[in-house]
C-alpha cells in the first residue's frame, strides 16, 4: 500500500505538484475540432485549471482562463473575433497568448493594455481533436500516434468519470480483472438482463470464463507492454508474443485516452477508426462525429442499472468510479498479479524524477522524421490474429457486442444501413454507485 | 510470493513499490529484514535504512524493465 502521502504525489495535477508537472510535459487533448464548429467557445477544465477555449473567426484556436480579469465576467460568453475573445461586459479583448490588446473604454493614449495579460495556452489540432501544451517552452511536437493519422472514418466518443485518472490508468496494468470483470461478473450482468445468451440483438453473449496462466509487463520506448497467457494458449500466441500497449502517461493503446480533469474527474476520449469503405467521402476535422458515452450508476432507490454493464467500458466505469472519487491507496492490499500496476508506478516515479531534473520526460517528440506515424506493437500486428477479431461492426454490419463503441453512430449507421439492431434508450443513472463515497482528503 | 522462496540478497518490490534487498528470513515465520534501495520518496524509510516488513508486503523478485509471474 501507499502513505497518503504517496498517494497524493501521484494523483494530485494541479499547477506546481510532481505529477502536475508531469502532465505538463504531454500534449493533453480536451475538445474536438466539432465541439468547437457547433459551438465557437466551451468550458474547460484541465489539469485542476479552469478554462475556456475558443475559435475565433480567422480559424485560430484559443485557450485562456475562465475570468477576464477586468471585472471577473466569465469568458464563456466571450465574442469571438478576428483576433482571438472579446468580453462581452466591457469589450476587453485577448489574443491566443493571453495578451490583452483591446479595451475600448480607456482613453485612446492609454498603456494598461499593455500590463494586462491572462493564462493562455497554445492549441493544435491533430485527428479531429484539439491539443493543449500547458507546460514551459520550447514545447515539443503533438505526437502523431499513427491511430491520429492513418485513413479511416473517424469518430468520437466521450465521458467525464468521477474518479482521479490514476486509478482508471491502473486497470490498464491489470490483465486479471478481464477475467473476472469482464467475463464472469459479465456473465452475472447478462443474467441480470434476462440474456443469457446471443439472441440475435447487440447483447453480447454469454462467454466462457478463461483463466489467465502467465501475465508480464515491459518497459519499452513509448510505454509499457502487457501480455498473457490464458489457459490452453502458450507463449507464441500474439497475446504474450505482441501484447497490449499502454502509451505513457495516458492512453490504452492510441484508442482509449485518459486525460485528467482535476483531481477528482476525468475526460474518458474512445477514439475510433473505422475502416473506409468504398463510397464512403472523405472526413474533414470538423466532420468528426462526437457522441457521449452513458456511465453506469445507480437509480433513486440506490440499485443497479443493469442496461449499460453488458459491455466492457460499462463495466470498467462502473469499478473505477465506485473505488471513489481518489481511491485511498493506503487501504489496498497489492498482491502478485498486480506487479503491473507496481511496474507502471515506477516508471511514473522515474519520469517524475526527469521532470524535476529539468529533463524531458518519455514520449517527448521533439525530432519531425520521428513523428511521422507512431506505431507501436499490438496484437492486431498478427493479420491472422486480427481476422478473428471484431471491429466496431461485424462482417455482417452487426454492432460489435460488449464494446462502448456500440454506441459509435458511425457503427449505428452501418449497423442500420445493413438491417441489424442498435441499442435501445437507457435510463440514465442519478449516482455514480458510489453510495458512501469516500473523500479525497479523508 | 511464497516466503520459502526469499534469499539473502535478493531484490525485491514491494507493495507500495519500494526497492528491496533481503537480508534475513526472520524466524518468526512472519518478517523478513529488508534494507531499501528506493523506497519511492517516503521520507520516514531514508534509502539505505534497513526494516522488518511482513512477508505480504513482498511482491515479487526484481527484474528491472520487466516483470511477469504465473497467476
Amino acid at each position: 500500500m501507499l502513505t497518503k502521502e504517496q498517494n497524493d504525489r501521484f494523483t494530485h495535477v494541479g499547477p506546481g505538484t510532481p505529477m502536475g508537472n508531469l502532465m505538463r510535459r504531454y500534449w493533453q487533448p480536451f475538445a474536438t475540432v466539432k465541439q468547437l464548429e457547433d459551438h465557437p467557445t466551451r468550458a474547460v477544465t484541465l489539469l485542476g485549471e479552469h478554462l475556456v477555449t475558443y475559435k475565433d473567426r480567422s480559424g485560430v484556436y484559443g485557450l485562456m482562463q475562465e475570468f477576464c480579469p477586468h471585472r471577473n465576467v466569465n469568458m464563456l460568453w466571450g465574442i469571438p473575433e478576428a483576433e482571438g475573445l472579446r468580453c462581452p461586459y466591457h469589450g476587453w479583448q485577448f489574443d491566443q497568448a493571453g495578451n490583452c490588446i483591446d479595451q475600448p473604454a480607456e482613453s485612446p493614449d492609454s498603456t494598461f493594455k499593455d500590463r494586462i495579460k491572462v493564462t493562455a495556452y497554445p492549441v493544435e489540432e491533430l485527428g479531429g481533436m484539439l491539443w493543449a501544451w500547458m507546460g514551459p517552452e520550447p514545447r515539443p511536437m503533438v505526437p502523431r500516434w499513427e491511430a491520429f493519422v492513418k485513413e479511416g472514418v473517424r469518430d468520437i466518443g466521450w465521458a467525464i468519470l468521477p474518479c482521479n485518472w490514476l486509478q482508471i490508468m491502473e486497470n490498464s496494468l491489470d490483465p486479471t480483472h478481464l477475467e473476472w470483470l469482464h467475463l464472469y461478473f459479465s456473465n452475472y450482468a447478462m443474467e441480470r438482463l434476462g440474456k443469457t445468451s446471443n439472441d440475435g440483438t447487440f447483447w453480447r453473449e454469454t462467454v466462457e470464463h478463461r483463466k489467465h496462466e502467465k501475465i508480464g509487463f515491459d518497459i519499452f520506448e513509448h510505454g509499457i507492454i502487457k501480455r498473457r497467457v490464458y489457459e490452453g494458449d502458450d507463449e507464441n500466441h500474439p497475446n504474450w508474443r505482441l501484447g497490449h500497449v499502454i502509451c505513457f502517461p495516458e492512453m490504452l493503446r492510441q484508442d482509449q485516452i485518459r486525460v485528467p480533469v482535476d483531481d477528482t474527474h476525468t475526460l474518458y476520449i474512445w477514439y475510433n477508426v473505422h475502416q473506409k469503405r468504398e463510397g464512403d467521402a472523405d472526413q474533414r476535422p470538423e466532420d468528426i462525429p462526437v457522441y457521449q458515452v452513458p456511465l453506469p450508476g445507480v437509480d433513486a432507490e440506490g440499485v443497479p442499472i443493469w442496461d449499460l454493464m453488458d459491455n466492457n467500458s460499462g463495466q470498467d466505469n462502473y469499478a473505477w468510479m465506485s473505488q471513489g472519487p481518489i481511491t485511498p491507496r493506503w487501504t489496498e492490499h497489492l498482491g502478485e498479479s498486480d506487479k503491473g500496476i507496481i511496474l507502471y508506478r515506477r516508471l511514473l516515479r522515474e519520469q517524475m524524477k526527469l521532470v524535476e531534473e529539468g529533463k524531458d520526460p518519455m514520449n517527448t517528440f521533439r525530432d519531425p522524421a520521428k513523428n511521422v506515424s507512431i506505431h507501436v506493437p499490438h496484437e492486431s500486428d498478427d493479420q491472422e490474429w486480427q481476422r478473428g477479431r471484431r471491429g466496431p461492426n461485424q462482417a455482417d454490419g452487426s454492432i460489435s457486442t460488449g464494446q462502448s463503441t456500440k454506441y459509435s453512430p458511425i457503427a449505428q449507421e452501418r449497423a442500420k444501413a445493413a438491417g441489424k439492431a442498435t441499442p435501445k434508450a437507457w435510463r440514465e443513472p442519478v449516482g455514480w454507485g458510489q453510495i458512501h463515497p469516500r473523500e479525497p482528503e479523508a | 510470493m511464497n516466503p520459502t522462496s526469499l534469499k539473502s540478497g535478493m531484490q525485491c518490490t514491494l507493495a507500495d513499490g519500494s526497492l528491496v534487498e533481503v537480508r534475513g528470513v526472520q524466524s518468526d515465520k512472519v518478517h523478513v529484514l529488508v534494507k531499501y534501495l528506493d523506497s519511492l520518496d517516503n521520507p520516514k524509510i531514508p534509502v539505505g535504512s534497513e526494516h522488518q516488513v511482513p512477508f505480504e508486503e513482498i511482491i515479487a523478485e526484481y527484474m528491472g524493465a520487466h516483470a511477469e509471474g504465473r497467476t
